[in-house]
């Protein structure tokens, strides 16, 4: 625990700065950016709800961002604690204005983070982006629907009620992180 | 060419992608038609649609199926080779494109094909065992116009991934605007127009009650579906045929 401590200790400004770098010139992620905010415009002058649309873009956001090669990187940085932390602060800082222009600032944010640690976990940018618009999409509205129940212990319980679902929404994407920052310094690199 | 769709035909099959492709799309509907059942029951609702609504559930299969089988061509095959991809050895295979896309149209075809004809027979057949007397089966026009539509959807994942080369872009388009915040469906609020989008327009070769804001005759709406796809596969076919690999 305290070699852990010390790690997240050495995360100095000029990791942010490199990761920063990194994820505003990936072409891939300026094109699904755009797209989202093209989609959350384009909802809102249909008047409907953007957040439930645009969410899909931020999870494919939080995929790309965990799928760029990173084996240059780790011969770069090899400690990969503060690696990992590095580039989930990043994009977390990255992710929020956009959030915020969609429409939902905080839920938008969690899920962006959230698709990043499920990405890292899975590590294959299609399969990934298929298992988080499979449960934001098909399996949380089937649950929803078929009871009311699990309703608030949905990871997109946000999506519909922001004030009593973030700590939800917030708690997967902890447990996503989490996982996901053991998984990455404990397994090979890919 | 048969034995070029048959190495197609093997190359999918043993994508591991495309084998949760071919799972989900076959049992995903007729699971969804198992779970709803009380709640069906409950509601009292037994449309002429019933069962054929639950089958669109099955098609993120078929997207997934048409994305991959171009997807995996251009996918970098690993950090030992960055800038290698399968394709460089598929087109050594086969140096003739139109050869090639011509196999690969023909092995997807057949894979949704069948794929759409056991979903559509188990989720028909479930939903007659739930349900009982209280629902007709579905006109055996309607099953097939409903197969069809799988098979073009597969066609248009296949086809837009054609033009992207890159699987993310179409499977995100299609898995959510198949689903209840379909970009398409709200189009349709704002405007009449949007019925003739290629998802919206293909629905209305099987599905009678749900609320289209125009009403196409389906051999209409299946002529309308396919002329899109069409013009989707022949951009997608011209580019591959030009563009480097």
């Amino acid at each position: 625990m305290r070699r852990v401590h010390a790690e997240l200790l050495t995360l100095p400004s000029w990791r942010v700065t490199a990761e920063l770098l990194k994820l505003l010139t990936l072409p891939s992620l300026l094109l699904t950016a755009v797209l989202t905010l093209t989609t959350a415009a384009v909802v809102s002058w249909a008047d409907a709800e953007p957040v439930p649309y645009a969410q899909a873009g931020f999870l494919v956001l939080g995929v790309l961002a965990a799928t760029d090669s990173p084996v240059a990187t780790l011969i770069a940085m090899p400690q990969r604690l503060p690696l990992h932390a590095a580039r989930a602060l990043t994009l977390g800082v990255l992710a929020l204005p956009l959030a915020a222009a969609a429409g939902d600032a905080l839920y938008l944010t969690c899920t962006t983070l959230l698709a990043f640690g499920v990405a890292t976990l899975v590590r294959l940018p299609l399969p990934s982006v298929l298992t988080l618009l499979g449960s934001h999409f098909i399996a949380c509205p089937l649950l929803r629907a078929a009871s009311t129940d699990v309703a608030p212990f949905l990871p997109d319980a946000a999506a519909g009620a922001p004030s009593r679902g973030l700590l939800t929404t917030a708690a997967w994407t902890a447990c996503a992180l989490t996982l996901s920052a053991w998984s990455f310094t404990r397994r090979d690199a890919p | 060419m048969v034995s070029l769709i048959r190495a197609e035909l093997h190359k999918l099959l043993g994508l591991p992608t495309a084998r949760i492709g071919l799972l989900l799309g076959t049992l995903l509907s007729p699971l969804v038609v198992l779970v709803n059942a009380p709640a069906v029951r409950r509601a009292g609702l037994a449309g002429a649609d019933l069962g054929l609504v639950e089958l669109g559930v099955g098609l993120i299969g078929p997207m997934i199926l048409g994305v991959v089988i171009v997807s995996s061509e251009f996918t970098s095959t690993g950090d030992d080779a960055p800038r290698a991809r399968q394709l460089t050895a598929t087109l050594i295979a086969v140096p003739h494109r139109m050869r090639l896309l011509t196999a690969k149209t023909a092995a997807l075809v057949l894979v949704v094909g069948v794929q759409a004809i056991v979903a559509a027979a188990a989720t028909i057949g479930l939903t007659q065992v739930m349900h009982g007397d209280r629902v007709q089966v579905p006109a055996f026009g309607r099953i097939a116009a409903a197969a069809l539509y799988w098979v073009l959807l597969a066609l248009l994942a296949y086809a837009i991934t054609l033009i992207t080369r890159n699987g993310i872009v179409p499977l995100t388009l299609l898995i959510v605007n198949s689903t209840v915040v379909s970009v398409s469906y709200l189009l349709t609020k704002v405007t009449s127009a949007a019925a003739y989008l290629p998802d919206i327009v293909g629905a209305q070769m099987f599905l009678q009650g749900s609320d289209f804001p125009v009403r196409i005759a389906p051999v209409t709406a299946g002529l309308v579906m396919t002329a899109w796809i069409a013009a989707f596969l022949a951009v997608g076919a011209v580019l591959f045929h030009r563009r480097d690999a």
